[in-house]
Order: structure tokens, then C-alpha cells, then sequence
């Protein structure tokens, strides 16, 4: 009789190197999943609608580049909306970045009650934007909206706003800087304004230096990196721009509102065009690729970091 | 550098896989194939058996609710009962519709319903309408993932609903019309047209209102200005008198305009019926602003703004004139039959309000417009039989009445609008709303060839506009006009 010897299991043993391994990329599963499923996965699927007829109902038909002629060849709305993106991203840009650097410089004054106005200041950015719209449609109402009215006092006439063609990208404008203005871009040039070390400022101003001095040779090259990071966002952020529009203008007047994003937007979920739209949207991805290459190549002449400085 | 066998390489091979095989899992199965002839789907199998013998009990009673009312005659709507799917077993009905608001009067008529066909239950998913776009959004998808509700609410004429016939997506319902001998009669026939499909009905009428044919006025500013209430027969030449008296002036400055128009795709293609045409080509697939009957009607309006300068321009009123009307700065303006019950509690008592059809035009009869929604089946519906029985249901006499009264939705039911019930339920300009809807000359807005309404109607806004903020000339405002809408109307289906 023969007896079987039972010899145990051999058992894994698991490295510390290996758990901590999977611990972390447990962790990051998360982020991981939802950047796949909601952030590349969808991208690339875009990427490749782009060269297809496709309108949702039935399976797409491969058509190559076609999408993107048709854009740039035959469609006089891609050239229209474009132009008009780029003059709203043109004037907002601009305008959004020194009102929030000047009213971050304001609060960034140790004055009294300045905590209370951060917090007034930072309210219109909570307001949702379809009460915004809807605020503003009455305000800049040409015939009963206060804006008017007070302009009526100091005998300016009446302006059209939004029922204008000449007067419909402003109006959008001051809707736009009046909830972005005192955002988080305030709030980050407030950090960057406060990081600036004040034993610069008392050197320059035992020299000599007057305020503007100060500001324009210390301040100013010190927040250059907040300003750059500042001016990266709003630019990427308004060549998106869309809900204003469609909640208060819906393009128009005579397309004078007629953003990229809103003329996707019809592609994509009013034409069921969601080729075309998908084209449209990697024209816009390589568009703002290429602004924010540019801006990268340029902050080499003006952003200054004081890191850098040290480190040479 | 690491020896962990999950090395970072490995893991970010693994993670995408993984991700893909979560989608796939959560995925809806693959979307119908494209039918590439317009070919509606036949009805699909059903394990259930023909029909029951119209002997069979009716479904819902067809006597007046319990509410003290004179209900529209109890029309022939119900269907006899349609089979059980399978000894046994119940067919579950999803329905997909747009009411997100008032949810529980849409689905009133429900338990009693399944109460009295208790091998059919109804599922009700109530998808937001949202700003227009939404639904029809979400019923696309649901199309893509064959996840499409049995009956479902759809939009004729403004929605891709014709597209989608087109495709293939939802079935024709004349074999179960035949086969249970319901009574189209009930309803006007112009709503009907709005849901035919090459001669083909694809949905039941369930929603209708006669667009922007109505005018309202402020009886107040014509008393003031001696100026009598027009009357359903007035002429645009009558109009522009009245509306010339109507209009006051501080200099050049006007104080109250006579009319504030609606300056938008349906309402001008109203004025254009009025003279005797139509914007677009007979075959759908050219543009005819050019044609004397939309030349006229554009020009009547231009004229309007520029030359007698009585109705107000786009820079007057962004939004649409009723703010104008409400503070009294309009006298008459164009707007849609919901100014009928929304314009009293604006207008709070200051003035009362008349109401009269848009004025006939050369054509020699009232411009015509009805916008008509309605519930289709789903071509791949298990139960067709049942499914046409809870569509009949939803747009019988007695649902058509409890939408109206609790809701304000109106079935196109003849006797729904005959009802001393929903006669009453308005003043004067809901009469007017009324007869109108009775005319048998009225036509939904067309649908063109390649069924792009919405970029249509969007590039007639958008064109116009060029007129109407002063920015171009007549003709050179008719030349884009034509040209931009022969450019959408010459894209492919």
C-alpha cells in the first residue's frame, strides 16, 4: 500500500514592491477609467466619426476627408463663425485678463472690508449662466432695460444690444466680463500678486521707484507666469464659447453671434450631422493646439521665472 | 528600476482593455442597419395572434369623464382589444414622450387603462424637451442603441421626425388602422397630412395648435385711436391702414409701433400662403422666395419696417414683441396661440385683448400654418397590436380632454374643438385659435426633400435678419436669402 504524501501549496508570496504597486494603481483607477471613458476614448472615436457620414441612427459611411473639405471649401458658416470666434476671443481675451489683473490688484490692497469685496467680486462667477442670460436679455432689453435707460440720462441714445448686429458681440462681451471678470482668474493672479516677495517692492521703492515703476519692473515680470497661465486658459476657454449665444441670440442677428461652437453645436444636434461635427470639433482641437504653441514659443520672450533665474 | 511583474507598461496595456470591456458591457446592443431605400420596416414578427374579434370588450370606456362637462361626443377612438402577446404573459409598452413637466396628466388615463387590458402594461419614460434639441437628441441615441420606446412622441415638421420615417425607424400604421377600423375621421385632416409619409400614416395626431396665424391687439389703443376691430376677412391693405393709425410718434422717434411681427421660418411662410404660394418649390428641393407669393409677403413686411415704419425691426424687439405688447409700446402683435392664456396675468387688467386671424392676402384666403406632433410605433416594436392600442388611447376623446383641461395640449380632435368644455375655456382670441384650427385649408410647414427643416429654418432666421436690422436692401437681402436656402436645400438627404 502506497501512501500519498500531501505536501502544501506552495504559496505566492507577493512582493512589497508589487502591493504597493496595485495599491497605487487602485488608487488611480478612478481618474483612469473616467479620463478613458469620458476624456480619450471618446476623443479618438471623434477623430475617426471625422471621417465619416454619420448621423447617429444608422452606421457610419467612410468617406474620408471629405468632412474637412467640405469645411474649408464649401462651407460659408466655417469661415463666418470662425471669424466671429476669433473676434470675440480678440476682445475678450485681452479685456478679461487686465480687468481681473486689475481687480486682483485692487483687492490684493490690505485695506479693510477687502475679504468682503473678494467675496462680491467672486459672485457674478457663481451665478449659473442660463440666470445670467436671462438677467442680461432684460437689461440690455433696447426698449425697457435699465442699461439704456441710464445711458438716456447722460444722453447717449438708445443701443440696440443684442438686436444688432454691430451691437451683439459687445453686448455678449460685457456679459461675459461681467461674470468672468472676478473669477478664478482673480483669484489666481490674487495668488501670484501675493507670492510676490514685498522686500522686492521696499528695495525698489528706497531707489526711487514710484508706483507705476514697481509695478511695471517688479510686479508685473513676477505674476508674468500667472498671467501666462491666466491667458492660456481664456484663450482655450473662449474659443469654446457657446452657451450665451445660444441662450440669448441663437446666432444671430444675421450671424453676427454665429460662434464655432454654436455652428458644431447645430451640426451635431440639430442636423444630426455628426460627421461633419466631429470634423469640426478636431479643426478646433488643432486650433487651439497650434494658439497655445504659439503662446508657449512666445512666453519665452516675456514670462520670467524667477526659479529659472536663480538656477543660471 | 522595478522588478513588480505589474510593471507600469503592462498596467497601461491592461487598463485600456479593461476600460473597453466595462463600455462594451454597458453598451447597448449595435443600431439598426441603415436602410438605404425608403423602406418603413414591416411590421415585426409577434408571437401574438391575430387580433380579437371586434366583439371583443372595448378597452376604455368611451362615456364623459365624471366631470360635470358636455366631453366631445364619444367618437369611435378605441381599438378593439388587440390579442395577448402569448397565453399569459403581458406586453410591457414603453412610451417616450416630451411632457417632462406635468408627467402625471399625460399618464392619467394609464391605470385604467391596464386596468381594462391586462395583458398590456404601460411603461411610461418622460424625457425632458429641454431647449428643443434635448428630446430629439435623446430619442437618436435610444435609435443608435435600439433602446427606442414602443410609442413615442415625435415632431412633424420641425424635428427629424420625416428623417426618420425615412430611415426606416418607425412603421406605418395603416395595416393596424384597417385591421381595427379606427376612425381617422375624428381628426382635421390638414394635421394628419403633417404625419403622412408618401401617402403613408406614421404617427397619430396628439399635439396641435395653429402657429403664428394669430394676431392679438389691444382693443384699448384702437378705442383710443377710433379705429373699429378688424374683422376675419381684412385685407393687408386694410392692415396697413389700421396699423399707420395705431402707430404714435415723438418726432422720429416711435412711442407705440402698430405691429410687432414675428420674424421668424413659420410665421413668413404664413404671409407667403396668404398670397397663394409657398417658400420652397412644390418638389421640395428649391427655393422660391423669388416667386411673386413670398416676394410679396417679405416685401409687405420691409415695407412695413422701412417705408410706412410702423412694425417694429429686429433692433425693437430682440426677443419677439410680446414684451412690447404687454407695456403697451405695440398694438398688435404676432405671437403664438400660448399668448391667449400667458398674455392676461402679463397684461394684468390694463387693457383687454382681441385676437383675429392674420389678414387674407392675394391668394384670397388666410395663410395657413399648423405645427402637429404625434405618437409613432417603433418599427421594431414586439407588439405592434398593442402598441396602436395604447397610441389610440393616449389620442382618445377622453385623454384629448384631460390634456386640454389640465394641461393645455390639444389633440387635433374635431370634437375635442367643437367641446362647449374647451369653447369656454378662453375668451375671444381663443375662439379665433378655434376656427382657425377648423379650416381645412390649414398645412403643416413643409418638410424639404432631403428633410433638413431645422437648418432651413435656421439659415430663413438667420438671412432675414439682414433685413430686418437695416443691414441690406431688398433685393439683395432676397438674392442671399435665395441662394444661402437653395445651398441647404440642394445638401443630400
Amino acid at each position: 500500500m502506497t501512501t500519498m504524501a500531501l505536501t502544501p501549496a506552495k504559496r505566492t508570496k507577493m512582493t512589497r514592491g508589487r502591493r504597493q504597486a496595485i495599491a497605487g494603481y487602485l488608487w488611480i483607477m478612478p481618474w483612469l477609467i473616467g479620463f478613458l471613458g469620458f476624456g480619450l476614448i471618446p476623443t479618438v472615436t471623434a477623430f475617426g466619426l471625422s471621417l465619416t457620414k454619420y448621423d447617429i441612427i444608422t452606421t457610419p459611411i467612410f468617406i474620408g476627408i471629405d468632412n474637412y473639405l467640405y469645411a474649408v471649401q464649401t462651407d460659408p458658416l466655417f469661415w463666418r463663425s470662425l471669424g466671429v470666434t476669433l473676434y470675440y476671443v480678440g476682445a475678450s481675451v485681452p479685456l478679461g485678463i487686465i480687468g481681473s489683473l486689475a481687480l486682483a490688484l485692487l483687492l490684493n490692497m490690505k485695506k479693510p472690508g477687502t475679504a468682503t469685496y473678494r467675496t462680491f467680486f467672486f459672485l457674478p462667477n457663481l451665478t449659473p449662466v442660463v440666470a445670467m442670460a436671462i438677467l442680461f436679455t432684460w437689461i440690455l432689453n433696447p426698449q425697457f432695460g435699465p442699461l439704456n435707460y441710464l445711458l438716456g440720462l447722460v444722453g447717449i441714445p438708445s443701443i440696440p444690444w443684442l438686436g444688432s448686429t454691430q451691437w451683439a458681440i459687445p453686448s455678449l462681451l460685457i456679459m461675459a466680463l461681467w461674470s468672468g471678470l472676478g473669477g478664478s482668474r482673480m483669484v489666481i493672479f490674487l495668488a501670484g500678486l501675493q507670492s510676490v516677495p514685498s522686500e522686492l517692492h521696499e528695495a525698489a521703492e528706497v531707489d526711487g521707484a514710484g508706483r507705476w515703476h514697481r509695478f511695471r519692473h517688479v510686479t508685473l515680470p513676477l505674476i508674468s507666469p500667472t498671467m501666462f497661465f491666466n491667458m492660456v486658459l481664456a484663450i482655450i476657454g473662449t474659443l469654446r464659447v457657446f452657451e450665451v449665444s445660444y441662450l440669448t441670440t441663437l446666432g444671430g442677428p444675421n450671424y453676427a453671434t454665429w460662434f464655432y461652437m454654436l455652428h458644431l453645436y447645430q451640426a451635431a444636434f440639430r442636423d444630426f450631422d455628426m460627421g461633419y461635427a466631429s470634423a469640426l470639433a478636431v479643426i478646433l482641437f488643432i486650433i487651439t493646439l497650434v494658439l497655445t504653441y504659439i503662446q508657449l514659443q512666445l512666453s519665452n520672450r516675456w514670462v520670467y521665472y524667477e526659479g529659472e533665474a536663480r538656477n543660471n | 528600476m522595478s522588478d513588480s511583474p505589474l510593471s507600469r507598461r503592462s498596467f497601461i496595456k491592461a487598463v485600456p482593455m479593461v476600460g473597453t470591456i466595462l463600455l462594451a458591457a454597458c453598451a447597448a446592443p449595435p443600431a439598426p442597419t441603415p436602410t438605404a431605400q425608403p423602406k418603413p420596416a414591416a411590421p415585426a414578427p409577434t408571437t401574438a395572434p391575430a387580433p380579437a374579434p371586434t366583439t371583443a370588450p372595448a378597452a376604455a370606456p368611451t362615456t364623459a369623464p365624471a366631470k360635470p362637462t358636455t366631453a366631445p361626443a364619444a367618437a369611435p377612438t378605441t381599438v378593439p382589444a388587440a390579442a395577448k402577446p402569448a397565453s399569459g404573459t403581458v406586453a410591457t409598452i414603453r412610451v417616450n414622450y416630451r411632457i417632462g413637466d406635468k408627467p402625471e396628466v399625460f399618464e392619467k388615463a394609464w391605470p385604467k387603462f391596464m386596468q381594462d387590458n391586462p395583458d398590456i402594461k404601460i411603461v411610461g419614460e418622460p424625457i425632458s424637451f429641454g431647449a428643443y434639441d434635448e428630446y430629439f437628441a435623446k430619442l437618436a441615441s435610444m435609435m443608435a442603441a435600439d433602446n427606442l420606446g414602443d410609442v413615442v412622441w415625435v415632431s412633424a415638421g420641425s424635428g427629424p421626425f420625416m428623417s426618420q420615417v425615412f430611415k426606416g425607424f418607425f412603421r406605418p400604421l395603416d395595416d393596424l388602422i384597417a385591421a381595427t377600423n379606427y376612425d381617422l375621421n375624428v381628426f382635421y385632416a390638414g394635421a394628419m397630412e403633417g404625419l403622412k409619409y408618401e401617402g403613408k400614416l406614421y404617427a397619430l395626431p396628439s399635439d396641435f395648435h395653429p402657429g403664428n396665424q394669430l394676431m392679438v391687439y389691444n382693443k384699448k389703443m384702437f378705442d383710443a385711436a377710433g379705429v373699429k376691430y378688424p374683422t376675419d376677412d381684412w385685407t393687408f391693405d386694410q392692415f396697413n391702414d389700421i396699423a399707420a393709425k395705431l402707430t404714435k410718434r415723438t418726432g422720429d422717434k416711435v412711442d407705440v409701433f402698430g405691429y410687432a411681427p414675428n420674424l421668424q421660418a413659420p410665421s413668413y411662410e404664413i404671409l407667403v400662403r396668404a398670397n397663394g404660394g409657398s417658400s420652397i418649390s412644390a418638389d421640395a428641393k428649391k427655393s422660391a422666395v423669388k416667386d411673386d407669393p413670398a416676394k410679396t409677403a417679405f416685401l409687405w413686411l420691409f415695407d412695413a419696417m422701412y417705408n410706412h415704419k410702423f412694425a417694429t425691426r429686429k433692433q425693437d424687439q430682440p426677443k419677439g414683441g410680446d414684451e412690447l405688447f404687454f407695456a403697451e409700446q405695440a398694438a398688435i402683435v404676432t405671437s403664438g396661440t400660448g399668448i391667449v392664456f400667458n398674455g392676461p396675468p402679463r397684461i394684468g387688467g390694463k387693457f383687454q385683448m382681441g385676437g383675429v386671424r392674420t389678414p387674407v392676402g392675394k391668394g384670397g384666403k388666410h395663410g395657413g400654418m399648423i405645427h402637429i406632433g404625434g405618437t409613432a410605433i417603433y418599427a421594431k416594436t414586439k407588439f405592434p397590436e398593442q402598441a396602436f392600442k395604447v397610441n389610440a388611447m393616449l389620442t382618445s376623446a377622453e385623454n384629448a380632454l384631460t390634456r386640454a383641461l389640465e394641461y393645455g395640449g390639444y389633440i387635433p380632435r374635431k370634437d375635442l374643438f367643437e367641446s362647449p368644455v374647451v369653447r369656454e375655456k378662453g375668451g375671444q382670441p381663443w375662439q379665433v385659435v378655434l376656427d382657425a384650427s377648423a379650416d381645412p385649408n390649414l398645412k403643416p410647414y413643409f418638410t424639404p426633400y432631403n428633410f433638413r427643416t431645422s437648418e432651413m429654418q435656421s439659415v430663413i432666421d438667420q438671412t432675414t435678419d439682414g433685413w430686418w436690422t437695416g443691414n441690406k436692401t431688398f433685393d439683395a437681402g432676397l438674392d442671399e436669402l435665395d441662394t444661402a436656402l437653395n445651398v441647404v436645400l440642394a445638401k443630400p438627404r
